[in-house]
């Protein structure tokens, strides 16, 4: 198999990306999921417009955002001694915006979809906000939660324009298996590109596979 | 005690309520459907929204600046609709009001909650696996078990056989009255509100009257009900055991110098107090006591009122029997044929199969 460590690294990139944006997008699409108005619509918009925008366009303003000139790449690059740009951490980054609407979207869907009025009830047995997502939505959120992750997990280990611009190709810190099958391909070695492709293939097809027996809702229900 | 003084528009109607609610009291809710009874609990529980002041004790659970949230009122609703967690099996449902009691001194025990309600072998199951009347009774404990100061029943005994319904609704009337609690029980069965409630109030043309003693209430304030459709009015006899006849299948009660014969209610026991409920439609009058019928009811009384029904075509005679009022609904013309009059001697026929204990 070649590549292993293209492979390695595009799986700890995924699986870093996914519990990070769990982390954040749990709270978060709470949160916006009890808002209404146009905050919710400005917020929910944002939120989806890695869906639309070319990822070259997302991997331009993120390289940057993201170079030492700048206050955030100044900061990162005083705190690691290392810059956010062709690094892990930088693929993470962007990683995390790109993937977000297939985090948060799922996550909004199931939080809406269970019954306000067992919130009711819930809430008139004495439970509070807290407890309520604690033993309520999330609980009855799980099919959802799960889709979240499996849809993350998936859409970054298939990127391939962000990572070029804000990563680069170097072995082991930001080359993964898409940049590793591009160049392949641009040196003419078709028979490890077809590998490649394969394995990401498969690999994509068993994850909706899985995420359409669990759900048998639509992928993305855009409002 | 609890004091609410609101009033609430939904959409197409509103009502005020003006009421004071004392502790140990079983409280009746009656109206004609539409008119307001749910949304009524559910502001009192803080679902809803209503303008106005609610004060329990000293606590002020809305005013003109604050309105506490549902989570700060001890009340707990008995919903219409199935509000069961659906991922927590009964008996996770039931500790998950349990935990949350807002009352320092738990009042009731899980063990004769479940017992009583009759749901010790479904407390495994999931709220998907049950009947429609287990999610009712798993529903009434699930309230119970919060312990409430308030307890609010919507429609709670809905899908449940007569046996249950006799016995649950018994058992939530002595609950309220050891513990001291407020009871609201809304109902559709007339019935049910007669035989258990102490007093009761009624909603109509968009008032919620303050309550009063059940008995005259049904006696007298369910011609505007009637109007709407709902001709269910009747009265409420307080009554004592005499015995059970369980060869013949009944069990003989006594109202004053009279005995009532009624369909066995074995688990009245000889001596106890207990209210009957007999529909105004099912009383027939005779001004001479008849013999040779099959009728085993007759009670003798003074007529006292007779008043004009809305429909036109029938009065309701409130007779007196022992100082206890019966209504009869009887056509006109049947009171001009028999020349009815206030103050003579009537007797009063019920059939044992029209009263319900």
């Amino acid at each position: 198999m070649p590549e292993l460590a293209a492979i390695w690294l595009t799986l700890q990139l995924s699986l870093v990306t996914t519990l990070v944006l769990l982390v954040i997008g749990l709270p978060f699409a709470w949160w916006l999921s009890n808002q209404t108005g146009g905050l919710r619509t400005t917020l929910e918009t944002l939120t989806s417009l890695p869906l639309v925008m070319p990822p070259t366009v997302i991997g331009f303003y993120l390289l940057i955002m993201m170079s030492p000139d700048t206050f955030i790449g100044g900061l990162w690059l005083d705190l690691t001694g290392d810059t956010l740009t062709f690094s892990f951490a930088g693929l993470v980054v962007a990683s995390i915006i790109y993937s977000l609407p297939f985090m948060i979207q799922p996550l909004l869907n199931a939080f809406e979809s269970v019954d306000p009025k067992l919130r009711e009830a819930a809430g008139d047995l004495g439970a509070s906000t807290a407890e309520i997502f604690r033993h309520l939505i999330l609980p009855l959120s799980k099919r959802g939660i799960i889709t979240g992750g499996i849809l993350t997990f998936a859409h970054t280990v298939g990127e391939f324009g962000i990572v070029l611009m804000v990563g680069g190709n170097i072995p082991g810190e930001t080359r993964v298996i898409s940049i590793a099958l591009y160049e392949k391909v641009e040196i003419l070695n078709y028979a490890e590109a077809h590998i490649l492709s394969v394995t990401l293939l498969t690999f994509s097809f068993l994850v909706l596979f899985i995420t359409y027996s669990l759900n048998k809702t639509p992928l993305m229900r855009l409002r | 005690m609890l004091i609410a003084q609101i009033t609430c528009s939904r959409g197409s109607f509103s009502f005020r309520a003006k009421v004071d609610l004392k502790p140990g009291v079983l409280y009746g809710l009656i109206g004609p459907s539409g008119s307001g009874k749910t949304t009524f609990l559910h502001a009192l529980a803080g679902i809803v929204p209503a303008d106005g002041e609610i004060k329990f004790k000293q606590d002020i659970w809305q005013d003109h600046s604050y309105i506490a949230p549902s989570q700060r009122r001890s009340t707990s609703t008995v919903f219409q609709e199935n509000r069961l967690f659906p991922h927590l099996t009964v008996k996770e449902n039931l500790l998950f009001a349990e935990e949350r009691t807002l009352s320092d001194s738990c009042s009731v025990d899980m063990k004769a909650v479940v017992e009583n309600l009759e749901i010790d072998r479904i407390l495994e199951k999931k709220p998907e696996q049950l009947s429609g009347g287990q999610i009712k009774r798993v529903s009434i404990a699930r309230s119970i078990l919060s312990d409430p100061d308030v307890l609010l029943l919507d429609e709670p005994t809905t899908e449940l056989e007569d046996r249950l319904k006799s016995k649950i609704l018994k058992f939530i009337s002595e609950l309220t009255k050891t513990n001291n609690k407020i009871t609201i029980l809304v109902s559709h069965h007339l019935p049910d509100i007669g035989r258990y409630c102490e007093e009761t109030m009624v909603i109509s043309k968009n008032v919620i009257s303050p309550p009063r003693p059940t008995q005259s209430v049904f006696v007298r304030g369910l011609a505007d009900l009637a109007n709407n459709a709902e001709s269910l009015e009747g009265s409420v006899l307080s009554v004592t055991v005499l015995d059970h006849q369980r060869d013949r299948g009944l069990t003989r009660l006594s109202l004053a110098d009279e005995v009532i014969v009624a369909p066995i209610s074995a688990d009245l026991e000889r001596g106890e107090k207990t209210n009957i409920f007999v529909l105004a439609r099912d009383v027939i009058l005779a001004s001479e006591q008849p013999d040779k019928i099959s009728i085993r009811n007759c009670l003798s009384g003074h007529l006292v009122e007779i008043n004009e029904y809305p429909d036109g075509f029938s009065s309701v005679v409130i007779i007196d029997i022992g100082g206890q009022s019966l209504a009869a609904r009887i056509t006109n013309s049947s009171l001009q044929d028999m020349n009815l009059q206030t103050g003579q001697t009537i007797f009063a026929l019920i059939k044992t199969i029209s009263v319900e204990v």
